[in-house]
This record gives C-alpha cells, structure tokens and sequence, in this order.
C-alpha cells in the first residue's frame, strides 16, 4: 500500500441549478520519497485536486465520488476534527496564494509560532528559534527583523517564502506544493527546490509539485500528470512525456513553450480555449482545439488507457509517435 | 534622439518598517537605491532580478501608486513624480498596470462585467451602453476569455483565469503604456502564448510600450526589446535580451542565467550561492552584490560601482571595469 492512495476522485458543484464537475477520475499513488509533478491548463482543475486531498472542498463543492487514503487511513469520511490534526502537521499544503495562509493582521513570526504551539509542546523562546531558522532556510534575507513583519510589508516572493516555511515548520510526510516558486526569480527557485529535493532524498518526504513550469517538473520530479477541463490526459514519467508526448493537448502544451519557438516570433499556440465546465463539448474535451480530432472524438469519450509505459486519454494517442 | 517615454532618474524609495514595539531602532527597507532607467516608446522593457529587489515597487512608483523618497520621474517629457491626483489624471488613462496578485487585483464584490466597464465609464464616459458591451466583449475574446464570463465573481475563476480578467481590464482604456507585473507566470503556457502574442500584436499595432516585471528568463528572450538586471535596489545591467543572453557580464547576470531549469535536463543542479543573502533592511556597503560574489575585492566592499557603458551593454561592475572577469 502506497503512503497517498488517490482513486477516482471527483468533485461536483453546484451553480445556478446545474452540477458541474471540476474534477472526474483523478487516481494516483504517492510512496515515501516519491516527486509528483502536476501541470495542465489553467482552470484545468490542479488545485481543485489538492483541495480535495486535503478535504478543503467547500460549498457549493463537494467531494461526490472517489477515496483518499492516508497512511491507511481514508481521508475523506475523517471527521474534522481529525482532518485538521493530519492537515498541516502530516501534510502540509502550500497554497497558490499565500494569502490563503497568512493573515493579514498578524506577524509573520506570531503565526509560525502559533503554528507550533497547536501541534507542538514547545517553549515561546524554541518556538521563536525554530521559525527563525526556517525563515533563514528558505532564504529569507534579515529573518529575524522578518519575524516582525506584517503581511503586506513583504514582497510576492518573500511572502510565497514565508509560507513555504510555516509548511516545512512541522516536518510534514507529504508537502503539496501549489505554484510554490511562480514569484521566485530563479535563482531562489533553485535554492529552494534543492531544499525540498534534498528533504525528499535524506528524509523521505513526498512532493505533489503543481505549476506551470514545466522545465521545473522536468529537473525535479520522476512521474507527472497532465490535466485538462478536469481529467487526467496524460500520466507517467516525466521525462518520457516531455521528450515524446503521447496525448495531442500535451504536445500542444510543449511546443508553446518560448524555449521551443523563435525569439520575437509568433509564438505557436493551441488554438480556441478550454470550455467552461458548464459547456463541455460531447465526447474528448479537447476535440474542437485538436488537430487530430474526427467524429470518434465528437462520438464518445476516450478511457484514460495504458500505451506502452504510460496512460493516455486519447483515441489517437498511437497516432503520435 | 527623441525624448524617451519614461525617465526616471536617480529614483530612491525607502519604506519605514515596524518592528517590536519596546524597541527603539526605526529601520527602513530601502526597495531602491538609486536607479536611472529610460524606456523608449515602442520598448518592451524587461525588468528581471531577485525577488524583493524592488521590482514592482519600481512600477508602482511609476504608476504614482508609491511616492519616491528621492528622485524624479518624467512621462513623455513631463515631471509626473510629485503631481497631486489631480494633475495626475490625464496620465491614469495613458498608463495602466497589472497587479502581480491576480488574487488581490480584482474586486470580489463586483462582477467581471462591472470590473471591465469601470475604468471605461470614468475614462470614456461619452461611450452608448452597446459601445461598452461590444467593446467588452472584443477584448474579452482577445485574451482568451469566455465573453460568457461577465456575469460571475472573481472567486469563481482559477488563478489563470483571473490573471487574464485583469490583462483584459488594462487594455480596456487603450493606454499607450503599461506595467506588467508577472502578467503571465500564473498562466499555464498555451495560454501564456495567446497572452504573449497579443501584447506583441497590440504593441505594433498601437506603438504600446511595456515595462515588462518577470521571473522567466525565457519570457524576456522571445519578448523582450530591452532588459534591466536588478539586484537589491539597484540596476546591475542593462543591454538587449539577446546581448544579454550572449554575454552576460555582471556576476549576478551570470548567476541569474546558471539558474534557469532546463527542459529536457535529467537532474536538478543545485545553484550554489556563497556567503549570506544581503538585506534591504541592512543594506550593505560598496557594492550591494559583493556579499555573493566570487570577484569581489576590497574596492568592491567600499565603493559603489556605478552603472558605465560597454559595447552594447551598461554594466555596474568594477570587476568588469577592472576587467577581471
Ligand atoms: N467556488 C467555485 N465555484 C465554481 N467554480 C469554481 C470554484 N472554484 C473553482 N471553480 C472552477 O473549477 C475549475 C478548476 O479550478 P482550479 O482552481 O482547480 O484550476 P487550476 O487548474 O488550479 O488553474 P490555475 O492553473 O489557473 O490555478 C475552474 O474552471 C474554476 O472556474
Ligand atoms: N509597503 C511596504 N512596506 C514595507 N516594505 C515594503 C513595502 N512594499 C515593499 N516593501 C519591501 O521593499 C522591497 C522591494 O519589494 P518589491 O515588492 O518591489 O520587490 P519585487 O522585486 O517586486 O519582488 P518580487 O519579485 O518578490 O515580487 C522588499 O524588501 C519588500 O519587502
Ligand atoms: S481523442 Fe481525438 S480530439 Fe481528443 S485529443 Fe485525441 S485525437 Fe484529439
Ligand atoms: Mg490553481
Ligand atoms: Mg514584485
């Protein structure tokens, strides 16, 4: 049994009348020390899918088909009590926006030390301490003057550093990591990625890695999912699928990268845009923005399928090599 | 040569912070020192460097959003930095920016409608209704966005998506320049590339000129017409993308460029920085880069380097001006 055992998640909402869903059949493991990496299209339903393994799905929303299981346990019948006990403490979550985390009206160092004294038996003087050197190790310049911050006195990226900081505070099993460096020049992205890679190495720690940069997932992690209009497209190891991507939105993904195109020139794009969930075409999602797209593809929804090492939602996937 | 666009000249801004209340020291950030930049009209003006290095409190500052401690800032050829709001008003039309928090920009309580017709009813005010909803809708399909959008709330979009509602609220008043602060790194990169490729349309089309806040190096190679390196307040180079993608000679450009992840790469490489990251809050002597720096000597720690021409390439570096690289 892996240590995060997700299966065939699904999250609905309810909007002026109708059920949408945001997510359908999102199945993946996670084992002690294993680097995920998730990416797809904006709106395509990646953050819904770490709210749901956090069980932070609210209303209108809810979780309306599939398990999440933790260690053994299933996450998602937890009662709330318990959910927050396993939240922040075994699995840490850093949100794409570090308002989500931080409030506005305290100091930075006020809610790390908060933090610990919920979950911890801890001192105020080792409760300081401790937040100063995990301020100090996500790079934070000064972090003892930073302790006394407020909010709104950091910039984006001292901020998305100092939440990323309060999730490392408690030692998690499992850090999931939403758009964690999209404010950090690279520089710090490369120090603070070494640091959640060597944790990953030297202590076991898991790494759900949700961004749009799809050069970071390809340094850092080993398997990744690939998301549109809220399915799994695309699953396997990363290299594979970005050296040859099997499902025609990936590719599409991969070739609208600037480091793929001539500087200054038109940039190659999908064309279209996703659907509003409201209005999802019949069958593949992605058929009217495909090129390889014909009435089987309007006729039925294609199964995510094994091909070869990998799985792959697509009726023409073999068409792509 | 004509009149750059934008000139800011000797812009210092410092923040005062809080700190314990028992304690009797008053620090202040300084976000920057000190910098001289020119943006030509028709630029796309890339400003790329450390987080926290005072980036977007340069944009804000050129919005008028932020007053400067010391310096000037001038709009095609007039002095904008110290006008009252109401001076200021005929430029809020010319000059538009997009916040960096997709999150924090947009006003929960109004829907996206209501949020693109704003600055259009107070700029344009002799627009029909069907002049507004049409125009609305043009920009909406330019950038990618669901027209169908209009009649729901912020919360109900993804951080992209949102993203796109504020480059959409920008181009509403057609302004002649914008700061972009990080318009795309929420963006995945289809979607990216749509967004991309219209500011490059808009920008010939319109002679639009940007001042262009981002982390992706790749970004500023395709993008960009010129480029400013900056490191903790201050400007280190400034050349074209493509001199500085060639041949970049500050030791902090070097750095920034070693650290770009590559596609296809197998493993990580950890960027190995030494000595300690320097403080605005502590800001510190001579060159505020030499904490960091393999070349740094002596005059390096007392003397700042100030910014000195370089085929192609201005470079605040005695270093480089001694020629030891
Ligand atoms: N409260 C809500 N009510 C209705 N729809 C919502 C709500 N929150 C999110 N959605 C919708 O759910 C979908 C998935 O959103 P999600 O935030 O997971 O996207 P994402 O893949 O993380 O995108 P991004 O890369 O832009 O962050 C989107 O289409 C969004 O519009
Ligand atoms: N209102 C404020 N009060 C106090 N300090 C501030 C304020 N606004 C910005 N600062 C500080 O000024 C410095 C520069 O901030 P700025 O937001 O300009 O950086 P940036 O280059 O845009 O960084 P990032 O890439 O992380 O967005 C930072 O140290 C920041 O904490
Ligand atoms: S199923 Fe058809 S439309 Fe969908 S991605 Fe494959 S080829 Fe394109
Ligand atoms: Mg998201
Ligand atoms: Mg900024």
């Amino acid at each position: 049994m892996a240590l995060l055992e997700v299966r065939d998640l699904e999250v609905e909402f309810a909007m002026r009348g109708a059920r949408l869903k945001a997510l359908r059949g999102v199945s993946f493991d996670l084992d002690a020390g294993d680097r995920l990496g998730i990416v797809g299209e904006s709106g395509a339903g990646k953050s819904m899918a770490a709210y749901a393994i956090l069980n932070l799905i609210s209303e209108p929303g809810r979780i309306s088909a599939g398990s999440i299981a933790f260690d053994g346990r299933v996450l998602n019948t937890l009662p709330a009590e318990e959910m927050r006990k396993v939240r922040g403490d075994r699995i840490a979550m850093i949100f794409q926006d570090p308002m989500m985390t931080l409030n506005p009206v305290l100091t930075v160092g006020a809610q790390m030390v908060e933090c610990l004294k919920t979950h911890r038996t801890i001192s105020d003087g080792e409760a300081r301490a401790l937040s100063v050197q995990k301020l100090r190790e996500v790079a934070i310049p000064s972090p003892d003057a930073r302790f006394d911050s407020y909010p709104h006195e950091l910039s984006g990226g001292l901020r998305q550093r100092v939440v990323i900081a309060i999730a490392l505070l408690l030692d998690p099993a499992v850090i999931i990591a939403d758009e964690p460096t999209t404010a950090l020049d690279v520089t710090i992205q490369a120090e603070i990625m070494g640091l959640m890679l060597d944790l990953c190495e030297t202590r076991g720690v898991s790494l759900i890695l949700i961004t749009h940069d799809i050069a970071v997932v390809s340094e850092t992690t080993q398997r990744m999912l690939v998301m549109y209009a809220g399915r799994v497209v695309e699953q396997g190891e990363t290299r594979g699928i970005i050296a040859r991507p099997s499902h025609p939105y990936t590719r599409g993904l991969l070739q609208a990268l600037p480091q793929r195109n001539k500087p200054g020139a038109e940039l190659n794009q999908i064309p279209g845009s996703m659907p509003t969930l409201a209005e999802l075409p019949p069958g593949c999602a992605f058929h009217p923005r495909c090129a390889y797209a014909d009435d089987t593809c309007s006729g039925g929804v294609p199964a995510l399928r094994t091909l070869g090492k990998r799985l792959v939602a697509c009726h023409h996937a073999e068409r792509l090599k | 040569m004509t009149e750059p666009l934008v000139k800011v000249q000797d812009l210092q801004v410092h923040f005062p912070i809080q700190v314990h209340f028992l304690s009797r020291e008053k620090p202040v950030v300084h976000a920057l020192n000190g910098v001289d930049v020119e943006i030509d009209r028709g630029d796309a003006f890339c400003l790329v460097g450390e987080s926290g290095c005072g980036k977007t409190t340069l944009g804000r500052t050129i919005m008028g959003l932020v007053r400067p401690t010391v310096g000037e800032i001038s709009y095609d050829g007039e002095r904008i930095s110290g006008l009252r709001d109401q001076a200021l008003l005929p430029y809020r039309r010319r000059m538009q920016m997009i916040f960096q928090n997709p999150y924090a920009s947009l006003n929960p309580r109004m829907t996206v409608q209501q949020t693109l017709e704003e600055p259009l009813r107070f700029h344009k005010s002799e627009l029909s209704d069907a002049e507004v909803r049409e125009h609305t809708e043009n920009v909406m399909v330019s950038v990618g966005n669901d027209p169908g959008w209009g009649s729901r709330y912020p919360h109900e979009f993804s951080g992209g998506q949102r993203q796109r509602i504020s480059i959409a609220r920008a181009l509403m008043v057609d302004p002649e320049f914008i700061v972009a602060d990080e318009p795309v790194s929420a963006l995945d990169v289809s979607i990216q590339a749509q967004v991309l490729n219209l500011l490059m349309k808009v920008r010939k089309e319109r002679q639009l000129t940007y001042l262009f806040i981002t982390h992706d190096l790749s970004v500023v190679q395709h993008f960009g017409t010129r480029v400013a390196v900056m490191y903790l307040g201050t400007v280190c180079e400034m050349t074209t993308p493509k001199t500085l993608f060639a041949t970049p000679r500050h030791p902090y450009s070097q750095l920034l460029l070693s650290a770009i992840p590559k596609l296809g790469r197998k493993t990580f490489v950890p960027v190995k920085v030494p000595g300690e990251v320097p403080s605005p809050i502590d800001l510190p002597s001579g060159c505020v880069f030499h904490g960091r720096c393999r070349f740094a000597n002596e005059r390096c720690k007392s003397q700042v380097p100030e910014l000195k021409n370089y085929s192609g390439a201005q470079v605040a570096c005695h270093a480089v001006e001694e020629d030891r690289l």
